[in-house]
């Protein structure tokens, strides 16, 4: 208890001892600062590139999105069974929702050139058939009116909803919801106007969700039901589907696929494009970058490691007779120890803290320049100073001990 | 208990022994008791005998000085006496503890209990404050802080320094830098005050000074050896005992 008792006040001193040396110890911290810095800097551009991917797909149907299309068929021999089967239809999304467990939406989608006329208004525009799934699924929700909704569905409702650019186009400042639009030659009702999305990668005027912004969307029913084309095949675009929890994407993509090739006769004619895959994919390939700069950092650090070590041998010899004295009045090998390692380790410490403060104002000018959100997590936070602090034990270390094993009468003799 | 009565035959045996010291010395008034002390250095294929057999007892409240030539071995029996070196051979008992084979973490134990060093270079730490100074010692013995303070302000006062604490050692005369020096080596009731050539760096006058608080902590009862080479701080001490070759040459009481 005794010796416990003296080795805490060992630990204070060494605190008090870094300040009685504060040229030393400013110098001794500039390399781990530098090295926290760089490393925090860099994970803050890596992790901010990385979240705003997530942002984007979070907008976009988020990773639990599964997009289903038909194959492009490769050249020109096809067997019967292939000829047989139509490619995605509505009754695949219906057969979908009402078979596969795993699957929290499922959105047919079809699109399709239509004439679009309102007053003062005429152009040939991609009208998409959409059910109410694809407001859930793209956290895409109506400014005004409403969305497509099941009873739309059901009626094959002549009603229209806008995205807000294509609102601003066909009305301007007028009213749109409750006003009509020709659409292939019927007449359909405004019902809805959308929110305007937004997502902004490295430029402040480059939407990438702009496209969302133009939307015409009928009910998918209405469109296959009451628009121009082939009635009786009932073919959809695509397919989108949201499996309910990310830790089932692969037992859904197999679902899906067994689903899917019943339906069609035993033809494998759609593509899956599984998101949570992608991301998996886009981890790896990114993980050669976070070990890039790991190493990078690690380097750093280490260099900033090796200063401390430097500094500290380099003000060993005059020191020897300070631990001659210090022995002579009752330290322990492991007092000195202890003194010595606590120096390192605050100073490292301390770098460490002006290290992830210095990173951050880094990151922050960075993330102006190329116009990119960087993330501080405090997982890095953490990490730069756990870091900092192993560096400061591990160089701190080897003088610590030369400085225990002194002779003291050597030491105290020492010139 | 036959080697220390054998000690003190022997060292009562050496020259102009007086009774009186003889009488100080019975058993629980004996401080420190070598016997048959020798200490060998293994300089390559050379071993240098530093000390060769060595008896010498110190009874408590004595003021002794060591004297001897350089390389006299001195040096060697005070590192000795400071537990800051262990003998080759012999026994020494210290305060009743034999601490001839003492581990180095024991010795450091009893260095800080039992020993106040006064160094002829101060050895002060020189970025630290006085009381800082004077703390050390209580720091190693574990002591907490409000008390560590309270004693070496105390000590401080016992040497004259008491409104000095707050100042570092450069801002001070070499005089009291030694007298902060000796606040140190009090600060801890040791047994023991061990003081190496602590006027050597000192003008007479000043030397003079730091030698009369010696006296006066010897009239308090405090046992103090002090090694010099300097006849005349020789002569103020109650004993002295000069080491020449390695052994006890003269022993004699003033």
């Amino acid at each position: 208890m005794k010796h416990l008792a003296s080795l805490w006040e060992s630990v204070i001193d060494g605190v008090v001892d870094i300040n009685s040396h504060r040229s030393r110890s400013v110098l001794q911290l500039i390399g781990i600062v530098l090295g926290v810095a760089s490393v925090v800097a860099t994970f803050g551009l890596i992790d901010g590139g990385r979240q705003q991917v997530m942002n984007f797909f979070e907008q976009t149907g988020g990773v639990r999105k599964m997009f289903i299309r038909n194959k492009e068929t490769q050249g020109a021999v096809q067997s019967a069974a292939e000829k047989k089967s139509k490619g995605l239809t509505y009754d695949d999304a219906t057969a979908l929702s009402r078979e596969a467990k795993l699957l929290e939406l499922v959105e047919p989608t079809m699109e399709r050139p239509e004439a679009v006329r309102g007053p003062g208004y005429e152009k040939t525009l991609d009208v998409s058939g959409a059910t109410f799934a694809y407001e859930p699924m793209y956290d895409f929700h109506p400014a005004e009116g409403r969305f497509i909704t099941a009873q739309d569905l059901a009626e094959s409702a002549k009603v229209v909803v806008l995205g807000a650019d294509r609102r601003q186009q066909i009305f301007g400042a007028r009213p749109a919801v409750g006003q009509t639009l020709t659409i292939g030659g019927g007449r359909y009702t405004v019902v809805g106007v959308m929110q305007k999305k937004e997502f902004y990668f490295n430029s402040a005027n480059d939407n990438a969700l702009d496209w969302m912004n133009r939307f015409v969307f009928v009910p998918v029913t209405t469109m296959l039901n009451r628009m121009s084309g082939d009635r009786s095949e009932q073919k959809v675009s695509y397919i989108n589907v949201q499996v309910r929890d990310l830790k089932d994407m692969d037992a859904a993509m197999a679902e899906v696929a067994t689903i899917l090739r019943r339906t069609h006769g035993g033809v494998a004619d759609v593509d899956i494009v599984n998101r949570a895959a992608r991301m998996r994919q886009m981890e790896s390939e990114g993980a050669i970058y976070d070990i890039t700069f790991m190493v990078c950092g690690t380097i750093s650090l280490l260099v900033g490691g090796i200063v401390i070590m430097n500094i500290l041998l380099a003000s060993f010899n005059e020191r020897v007779r300070e631990v001659g004295t210090r022995k002579a009045l009752g330290a322990t090998g492991l007092n000195i120890m202890a003194q010595f390692l606590v120096e390192s380790v605050v100073v490292t410490l301390l770098g460490g803290l002006l290290g992830v403060v210095l990173g951050a104002g880094f990151t922050r000018v960075i993330s102006d320049l190329i116009q990119q959100p960087v993330v501080l997590s405090p997982r890095m936070v953490m990490s730069g100073l756990t870091f900092s602090v192993v560096v400061g034990i591990f160089f701190g270390f080897y003088p610590a001990v030369k400085a225990a094993r002194l002779n003291p009468i050597q030491a105290l003799r020492y010139e | 208990m036959s080697s220390p009565l054998a000690g003190l035959t022997m060292s009562l045996g050496a020259v102009d022994t007086t009774p009186r010291a003889a009488a100080a010395a019975t058993d629980s008034a004996r401080l420190i008791q070598l016997s048959q002390v020798t200490k060998t250095y293994d300089a390559g294929e050379l071993a240098v005998q530093a000390l060769c057999g060595v008896d010498l007892v110190i009874a408590r409240g004595q003021m002794t000085a060591i004297i001897g030539p350089s390389g006299s071995g001195k040096s060697t029996l005070m590192h000795i006496l400071g537990c800051l070196d262990a003998p080759t051979d012999g026994r020494y008992v210290l305060d009743g503890q034999d601490v001839s084979t003492l581990s180095s973490f024991q010795l450091a134990g009893v260095r800080n209990r039992k020993i106040g060093f006064v160094f002829q270079t101060f050895n002060l730490l020189p970025k630290a404050s006085l009381l800082r100074n004077a703390e050390l010692p209580l720091l190693y013995a574990g002591v907490g802080r409000s008390e560590r303070r309270e004693r070496a302000q105390a000590a401080l006062v016992r040497v004259g320094l008491g409104d000095r604490g707050k100042h570092r050692p450069a801002e001070l005369s070499g005089g009291q830098r030694q007298r902060a020096a000796i606040a140190r080596a009090l600060v801890m009731s040791p047994s023991l005050i061990l003081a190496d050539e602590p006027t050597g760096n000192l003008d007479t006058k000043t030397g003079l000074d730091i030698l009369n608080i010696f006296h006066e902590m010897h009239r308090r009862g405090e046992t103090i050896v002090i090694v010099t080479h300097d006849p005349r701080i020789a002569e103020q001490c109650e004993r002295v005992v000069q080491i020449v070759d390695g052994r006890i040459e003269d022993d004699r009481l003033n």
